[in-house]
């Protein structure tokens, strides 16, 4: 049903009195879409699952041609889908670094063992024990500390995520107040736009 | 007994598997791909490298075998080279195309001679010169009285380059968008009585023209005459066969702009990169905008698409209706009477001064170059630029570095988003070296500015040419040279509109600090010429 809408109101686009806009967005995300870009003035036309991904939907809207201050609101709007997805970006990032570190000590740590468990194989000797020994614990020694240092890191890059996400939603919520300036002073056609698309 | 029931099993003939999304953006827009542009572009000139490799590989077999053609190949190479210092050509250009030369002296030459325009540009010149000499003193001077001594040099400059005389009684409205732009440009269209003449560098497949050509469709009916010429290096990727065919069907004149064919050939990479509209010789409109999707924001290409444009009404609209004919008659090779198309008197009033200007192959001297020299040697108080490149040569560098450092207020303002990489990385290397000398140089967030606008504290330059060789040397450009006050407090609002939307490159954070930039940067620098 939803298919069958959305493949009409393709059909049927009006592009001499309105434009539209076709995104993609996350499901969990949805609802702040919808009502930021209503505030664009975006009015949302269709709703499709993708065929292919689980956790994603695609969205159609449209607005006035003449919609006042298009241009400041399409680059505010440009500004906010990029705030959105440097949120996703810092999200996705969150403990990349020390996530990288452990993997690589990890990775290290593993090859000096299985050196050292070479090293002893082929030389079958008291010397080479020890040699071993002395690597092992050697390693241990170095992940001991390297671990404190990651745990460290670890820490401060939570302490960065909440910065850098608060320092984007506050950008967020600036440039939406921004574009509510823009387009308070013309509520009344607002209103009446609305009106025309709800009967529609 | 309970009957056994025989097991149904369904077994799906596709097995529809949903998997999470591959991206992590939160929302991404969507952009309908022109795989068939890009495909034809490929076939292209994919043909034209095959012949260029086809060639170099026959001629280096001929050299083989004839040993004797190396020594003659060599001094073929350095009396090119010869020919190259003779040029005109600037410097970085000679200094790259010598480098080419005595590199790959066995068939480098003949690429040069292929590609030099005095040699292959010869016939066109010709048809020029003769279009030009036909229509020489079609246009009656206005402007009687020029106040301002530096606006007079520049006025001067004009007239002796390419034969463009000041307008007064003309008045302008500035767009600082593309949005705006169109717009505007529609509203006047639908108003169009005798004629219609539109020039762009792209014109493409998309909402934007659909609006248009509704209009000149309609125009057309009524029996105004519509032309449109585009660049087919330009829209070949973008304007599809089956809407030029529409376009020619709903009786409007359609044509391109040395057609891109697939054989090698030097005269490829002369372009008409011009963006002129004209309606009815009393109303013309140019800038920075093509005829496309991206330049209104419809379509999402590289963040926010920021662009300019300026039209004109009354007198000044002339000149314009002037270099569309000029070249329409290049293109068609078909003389006719453009007093017919140009308006004897103007109902507007003014004093300010407006000068129309055009570059290209079609004149001599490198007139939109010389342009922006002049207003940069001439300012006092502050230069302010908008442009999508900054390719220029030792020549501008030096004077906006003097400029600065002698207590102008340079500013550049430069892209944040490229839509070339290589080109981008040139761009910053080079508006970054002038930070060290005073310079501003701004990214505007998010966005690609391809407004191509100068402003100093009496006059302002808008029109197609970008601060780059390409534009100086080898394209065909136009735009307009104006001190009306009106269009300069507009111009300067939008520059500071932009600059509080914008991102100053500082010492700390700028990127030549990092030495693999510099040395990609020092790397692309020697394709400068060609970018």
């Amino acid at each position: 049903m939803l298919g069958d809408m959305f493949v009409n109101e393709m059909q049927e686009r009006d592009y001499k009195n309105f434009d539209y806009l076709d995104i993609i967005v996350k499901k969990d995300s949805i609802d702040e879409i919808i009502n930021a870009y209503t505030t664009f003035l975006w009015f949302k036309i269709a709703e499709k699952e993708d065929k292919r991904y689980n956790d994603v939907v695609h969205l159609s809207f449209k607005r006035d041609v003449n919609v006042p201050n298009k241009d400041r609101l399409a680059y505010l709007q440009v500004h906010y889908e990029n705030a959105l997805n440097k949120r996703a970006e810092i999200k996705l990032k969150k403990h990349s670094k020390s996530i990288a570190a452990i993997c690589n000590l990890a990775f290290f740590s593993l090859a000096g063992l299985f050196g050292a468990g070479v090293f002893i194989y082929f030389l079958k000797n008291i010397l080479s024990i020890v040699v071993a020994s002395v690597i092992a614990l050697s390693i241990f020694a170095l992940d001991v500390f390297c671990i404190k240092r990651i745990r460290k890191k670890f820490l401060s890059e939570n302490i960065d995520y909440k910065n850098n996400v608060e320092l984007v939603d506050k950008e967020i919520k600036e440039i939406l107040f921004s574009v509510k300036n823009l387009t308070k002073s013309k509520q009344v056609m607002i209103d009446s736009q609305r009106g025309q698309y709800a009967k529609e | 007994m309970q009957k056994n029931k025989k097991k149904s099993y369904y077994i799906p003939l596709k097995i529809n598997k949903r998997v999470r999304s591959p991206f992590s953006d939160i929302v991404k827009i969507k952009t309908k791909s022109n795989g068939q542009g890009a495909l034809k572009a490929f076939l292209v000139f994919g043909i034209i490298a095959f012949q260029t490799l086809l060639f170099i590989a026959l001629h280096s077999a001929f050299m083989l075998s004839f040993k004797w053609t190396a020594l003659f190949t060599f001094v073929m190479s350095l009396i090119t080279c010869i020919y190259v210092l003779s040029s005109n050509k600037n410097s970085q250009s000679k200094a790259v195309w010598i480098i080419f030369l005595l590199l790959f002296f066995p068939f480098a030459y003949i690429f040069y001679l292929i590609n030099d325009e005095r040699l292959i540009m010869l016939g066109a010149r010709k048809k020029y010169q003769k279009a030009f000499n036909d229509s020489k003193q079609i246009l009656k001077p206005t402007c009687t009285n020029i106040n301002n001594a530096s606006i007079l040099n520049d006025c001067t400059y004009l007239y002796n380059a390419g034969g463009f005389l000041p307008y007064n009684n003309t008045s302008a409205q500035y767009f600082s968008s593309g949005s705006e732009f169109f717009d505007d440009l529609l509203e006047r269209l639908k108003k169009a009585k005798k004629f219609i003449f539109i020039e762009f560098f792209i014109v493409a497949d998309g909402i934007l023209l659909e609006r248009i050509l509704d209009i000149l469709a309609e125009r057309a009916k009524n029996g105004v005459e519509v032309r449109i010429i585009y660049d087919d290096m330009g829209s070949h990727r973008v304007l599809k066969r089956k809407t030029k065919k529409m376009i020619k069907r709903k009786g409007i004149k359609l044509k391109p702009f040395n057609k891109v064919l697939p054989f090698f050939s030097g005269a490829l990479n002369y372009r008409d990169h011009r963006k002129i509209v004209v309606i009815d010789g009393e109303c013309a409109y140019t800038g920075g905008c093509n005829l496309a999707d991206e330049y209104i924001n419809v379509k999402r290409m590289h963040g926010y698409w920021k662009d300019a444009g300026i039209r004109l009404d009354g007198e000044g609209a002339c000149s314009f209706t002037l270099m569309f004919l000029r070249q329409w008659e290049f293109l068609t090779h078909k003389k006719e009477d453009f007093s017919a198309f140009l308006t004897k008197e103007s109902k507007v009033k003014s004093n300010s001064v407006f000068v129309p200007y055009a570059d290209g192959l079609d004149y001599k001297e490198n007139i939109a170059k010389g342009v922006y020299e002049n207003m940069i040697a001439s300012a006092k108080q502050k230069i302010y630029i908008m442009t999508p490149y900054f390719i220029v040569d030792d020549y501008i560098s030096n004077m906006l570095k003097s400029k600065a450092m002698s207590g102008v207020d340079v500013r550049i303002i430069i892209p944040e988003l490229p839509d070339k990489a290589f080109v981008y990385g040139v761009t910053r290397n080079n508006a970054e070296k002038l930070i060290a000398y005073g310079v501003k140089v701004y990214l505007m967030k998010n966005s690609f500015v391809h407004s191509k606008v100068m402003l100093t504290e009496n006059s302002v330059a808008i029109g197609s040419v970008n601060m780059d060789l390409r534009s100086f040397y080898q394209q065909f450009e136009c735009g307009l040279f104006t001190d009306d006050k009106n269009t300069l407090e507009k111009v300067g609002l939008d520059f500071e509109s932009t600059i509080s939307d914008s991102i100053l490159i500082t010492e700390k954070n700028k990127l030549r600090n990092h030495l693999i930039y510099r040395a990609f940067a020092g790397v692309m620098q020697i394709f400068a010429p060609f970018m």
